[in-house]
């Protein structure tokens, strides 16, 4: 009788592949290789990388699964591997540099944006090509702490605990990380959009 | 309620995390205090637009091909 690998729950999966079933393998590189890819690509921006990290990360699978303890946390497991691998990319590509906290403005100095809403500017304006370049290399510029966490979470779509577990974080430290890396975007996004303000549109109120 | 509480409270607000009153008064500033309102919108906005100008790729039969062979390799006699 043969077994219908699809069915199967990943854990089941994971069991089989620690046993050394080929089959079962397959199966999980069927369902998590593109996840495992776009999570590279967007954490290096680098198609070719992106390809090599995914097929580090799954021979990582094949040596390393009979250190993962429980098998139900196979997909938090395999983010973080993906996540570690690209980091090791990055850092030898020493691209890593961006990783570091400084120069950027704490929460005080986001209150001192003035308040043009350009969230009522027109579509073509809001995602020109232009735009969406400054957009992506202010994503690739922000701390490598908040430029995981936001692309996990606004581009992937992982859930706050996904990515604390993959990440070996807390929930309200993701929860900080996301909301510091958003207001950095969503600040380099208003000095971007302010040339299409019109003066009299920007109220001069002081902060209460 | 004042402007710093509200850049606090931006994202669980967003995630609909709030308990009722808090919600209700961030509600209200946001209907007086103009400066909050574009950053609720903006902040939105910089949501939405993250996730638009990313491409998402599928991976393709030939990386697929490429994959198969080396995890064939490493399998091993297993297979
Ligand atoms: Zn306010």
């Amino acid at each position: 009788m043969s077994i219908n690998y699809k069915e199967l729950k990943d854990a089941e999966l994971v069991s089989k592949i620690k046993q050394g079933d080929g089959e079962a393998m397959e199966e999980i590189v069927k369902r998590y290789s593109d996840k495992v890819y776009n999570l590279a690509f967007h954490l290096t921006r680098d198609k070719a990388g992106a390809e090599e990290i995914m097929q580090d990360v799954f021979l990582t699978v094949l040596s390393k699964i009979n250190t993962l303890r429980d098998d139900a946390y196979f997909s938090t497991w395999l983010y973080r591997v993906t996540a570690n691998a690209a980091y090791g990319f990055l850092r030898a590509l020493s691209k890593g540099k961006k990783g570091m906290d400084q120069g950027y403005p704490n929460d005080i100095e986001y209150e001192s944006t003035y308040a043009y809403d350009w969230s009522t500017l027109p579509e073509d304006i809001l995602l020109s090509d232009e735009s969406k370049t400054m957009l992506i290399n202010a994503i690739d510029e922000l701390p490598e702490s908040m430029r995981t966490v936001v692309i996990m979470k606004d581009i992937e779509g992982f859930k706050n605990e996904e990515i604390a577990d993959a990440m070996g974080l807390s929930v309200p430290a993701v929860k900080s990380r996301l909301h510091r890396g958003r207001l950095v975007l969503r600040q380099r996004l208003s000095n971007y959009f302010k040339k299409y303000a019109q003066k009299d549109t920007i109220p001069t109120g002081t902060t209460r | 309620m004042n402007c710093k509480k509200i850049i606090a409270l931006l994202h669980d607000y967003m995630d609909e995390n709030l308990p009722e009153d808090l919600k209700e008064e961030i509600n209200s500033h946001l209907n007086e205090c103009k400066k909050c309102k574009a950053l609720f919108h903006t902040y939105s906005l910089t949501i939405t637009l993250t996730k638009k100008v990313e491409t998402y790729c599928n991976v393709t039969p030939e990386m697929m091909d490429r994959l198969k062979v080396l995890l064939h390799t490493r399998l091993g006699p297993n297979k």
